[in-house]
């Protein structure tokens, strides 16, 4: 984002103010005429000129410089007879800058120096007035210097949050824009921001430009420090993919520059204990802008990458880099946008006509207690009762699909789980379930989507098969997956016209995803329904 | 005052409020001496009335009714109080049970449960009721380390002294599946290696203890 450039009106007010005081100052000392008064005003003249000459200094120097001021006008007020000294006013100069720069607390130490000076130099020199002669005029002074510091405080966090809001305007400004640029782009180029497809033809790019037996590109989960896998090339090792410290993933992330391994990035645990590795591992970092969103990992034999390898794979895919970090961002703000409107369709339907709802069965319970148990109509009482008790458990499944999600550190397999476990609970399905997931992930927008069509498909299978099972089976191998969905219920056959509105919903959430959906009878009976994700070419 | 319990409902629907306050009165087994709208003015009412139980709704607008019934139980713990809520799932009721919660009641039960509902947690505050309690205890405990049959299968024959490929072919599936399998095994048990696995395994009670 840009930044912006600092307001330069700070040091003007600074130096005009301690212009004003000084001449002030030498106004009524030169009319005192005692040249003691005179000769006070270039030592003091000069500090002001070091307090306000312009330039970044440390926070140390400018504490400080505003100190030997404070210090120094202690000095002249004491050399120029305390009470009478033409400088007092002067005491509020270093004082007010601190402050208005810095803080109260630098504000108050230039002036206690003078106030120390003031009070300690009677000690030192019989001469000077006592302490108890420091007339209650000095000490007015001080006051109302230290009012002023006050004030200049105030001033300070008040023009500081000012800037924040200025900041935040321009930050919101900036985000407008690129929305609007965003949505041009989306408009004139569809298909350009599926980050799948993208991180595809970017592992084709890399293959030409050099030979790898496995290739995959990961790009980082928010809010998870593992990196899930976009699009993979060749074989399916079982990779540690977790950013730890001081993992060669981090390494690669932090330095921005290439790694090659040799022997390679080893996998998971294997039969006897042993770790494999491949014969060498090459980590390209994939960068927009400054940043590194996603991480290139190419695995082939020993010394299959030569000494420019990266460098050749880097100006390959450079073409892509922009295209693959567009898309993935677009994609988390999709998400984004969905996950809002779900929450707030969830508020809404538990806030709204859940409650009233309910009220209306309590309503009804009234009536039916009134009714004679015996009465013709007690039965269609009870029968109206039960609706509502049906619609009610309904919408509070609904509620229950509208506020699950995949949180980042449980992956999908945990998030369907929980939810069919949810489900068998309200609904008396017998759900059995089946999990093979490998430790890898898939996207954060993927596994959402995913469990989004799980649960459309369980809803189904509740609501109009009057099925007794249902068998979930889910096997996740980033970036592929397969997830079946079966009941047995009544089946597509014997209803054709059945929820058609559900399927459409799936079908949508599939082609989204490029996913394939397929929706078929299941022998005996019952129906299946089966997403197949992504595919690997060898 | 007369020997008749009292209660206070806390739910921030007045609709909900009213039915439930007919129904109580109709009922006559408690005495319904206060409501409020939100958390707050819960935990206020009940301070200052005192009463056998509270109706605790989850989803007030200024804190979860969770929160609440914690504060209730550490405050009062003679009150019954009863969760009464539009939200469904285990972790709902584990949470009621968790909180201090005497009982737990959907929206979607009839007015009679819920009196049902207070009774019990005017009777026995401190312990806990709610439908299928027991499917949920044991979802529960199952979902600590949850495994599928398949990695059960793949477990034992790894406890069993087995090696990769010796599993694959008694299970009749790919190395590559059983690698994946056994990657997935150390991941849920919280293992780096096989040995690490089965002591892990053999803590959460998955194997069984004869050798």
């Amino acid at each position: 984002m840009t930044s912006r450039v600092p307001r330069p009106t700070g040091p003007l007010v600074h130096a005009s103010v301690r212009l004003v005081l000084l001449v002030l100052c030498a106004a009524v000392a030169v009319g005192r005429e005692e040249a003691a008064d005179v000769v006070w005003l270039l030592p003091l003249g000069l500090a002001a000129l070091t307090a306000v000459a312009p330039g970044s200094h440390s926070q140390a120097w400018a504490t400080a410089v505003s100190v030997c001021e404070g210090v120094l006008v202690g000095l002249a007020l004491e050399s120029t007879g305390s009470a009478d000294s033409p400088f007092l006013p002067y005491l509020i100069a270093p004082s007010f800058s601190a402050s208005l720069t810095r803080g109260a607390r630098h504000g108050v130490m230039p002036l206690g120096a003078a106030a120390l000076v003031v009070l300690l130099a009677p000690l030192l020199d019989e001469a000077a007035p006592s302490p108890d002669e420091l007339s209650a005029e000095v000490a007015q002074w001080f006051v109302l210097a230290g009012m002023v510091v006050t004030v200049a405080a105030w001033v300070r966090s008040a023009s500081q949050q000012a800037e924040r809001v200025g900041q935040l305007e321009e930050a919101q400004l900036e985000a407008f824009r690129l929305l609007t640029a965003l949505r041009e782009v989306t408009r004139q180029l569809p298909g350009t921001l599926d980050p799948t497809a993208t991180g595809e033809a970017l592992l084709e790019r890399a293959c030409e430009a050099v030979a790898f037996d496995t290739g995959a590109v990961l790009v980082a989960v928010t809010g998870s420090h593992s990196l899930a896998v976009l699009a993979r090339r060749g074989a399916r090792p079982h990779w540690d993919l977790s950013r730890r410290a001081d993992s060669p993933l981090a390494h690669v992330w932090s330095t921005q520059g290439p790694l090659l391994l040799q022997p390679g990035l080893a996998h998971l645990e294997d039969e006897d204990g042993s770790h494999q590795a491949p014969g060498a591992t090459l980590l390209v970092p994939l960068a927009a802008g400054d940043e590194v969103f996603a991480v290139l990992l190419l695995e082939g034999r020993k010394n299959s990458f030569p000494p420019g390898a990266a460098g050749q794979v880097r100006s390959a895919v450079s073409p892509l880099l922009l295209p693959l970090r567009s898309a993935v961002v677009f994609d988390e703000i999709r998400e984004l946008a969905t996950q809002e409107e779900r929450r707030r369709l969830a508020r809404e339907i538990h806030d709204g006509i859940a409650q009233e709802l309910a009220s209306l069965g309590y309503a009804m319970d009234g009536i039916a207690a009134d009714v004679d148990a015996g009465a013709p109509v007690a039965e269609q009482v009870g029968e109206v009762r039960k609706q509502i008790r049906t619609l009610v458990s309904e919408l509070r499944m609904s509620l229950f699909d509208l506020r699950s999600d995949v949180s980042p550190d449980e992956g999908l397999g945990a998030a369907i789980s929980r939810h069919v476990r949810g489900v068998g609970t309200a609904s008396g399905l017998r759900v059995h379930l089946s999990l093979d997931e490998t430790s890898v992930r898939l996207g954060a927008e993927t596994e959402a989507e995913l469990l989004r069509i799980v649960q459309e498909a369980v809803a189904n299978a509740r609501k109009h098969a009057r099925a007794e099972n249902l068998w979930v089976s889910c096997t996740v191998d980033p970036p592929t997956a397969r997830i079946t969905i079966e009941d047995d219920g009544s089946g597509l056959v014997n209803d054709p016209s059945r929820d058609s509105h559900g399927l459409a919903i799936m079908r949508e959430r599939a082609a989204r995803l490029r996913a394939d959906l397929v929706v078929e009878d299941r022998s005996p009976r019952g129906t299946t329904v089966r997403v197949d994700l992504g595919r690997v070419r060898s | 005052m007369s020997g008749t319990p009292t209660v206070v409902l806390i739910d921030d629907h007045e609709l909900i409020r009213q039915g439930l306050r007919r129904h109580f009165e109709r009922d006559g087994s408690f005495d319904v001496v206060g409501e409020a709208s939100s958390g707050a003015e819960g935990e206020r009412i009940v301070r200052e009335l005192l009463p056998h139980v509270a109706i605790v709704d989850l989803g007030l607008p200024d804190k979860n009714g969770l929160e609440v019934t914690r504060v209730l139980r550490q405050e009062h713990p003679e009150l019954g109080i009863v969760i009464l809520t539009m939200y469904a799932g285990d972790e709902q009721v584990m949470g009621a049970l968790q909180a201090g919660a005497s009982a737990f009641i959907p929206k979607s039960a009839p007015a009679n449960e819920v009196i049902a509902a207070a009774k019990h947690a005017a009777a026995a505050p401190g312990t806990f009721s709610a439908a299928d309690l027991a499917g949920v205890m044991r979802r529960a405990s199952e979902q600590k380390v949850l495994l599928t049959p398949r990695e059960k299968d793949v477990l034992l024959l790894l406890a069993e002294g087995h090696a990769v490929a010796a599993i694959a072919k008694r299970l009749y599936i790919s190395p590559s599946t059983t690698k994946s399998h056994i990657a997935r095994l150390y991941e849920k048990l919280e293992a780096g290696n096989r040995a690490q696995a089965m002591v892990n395994a053999m803590r959460l009670g998955l194997l069984p203890r004869s050798e």
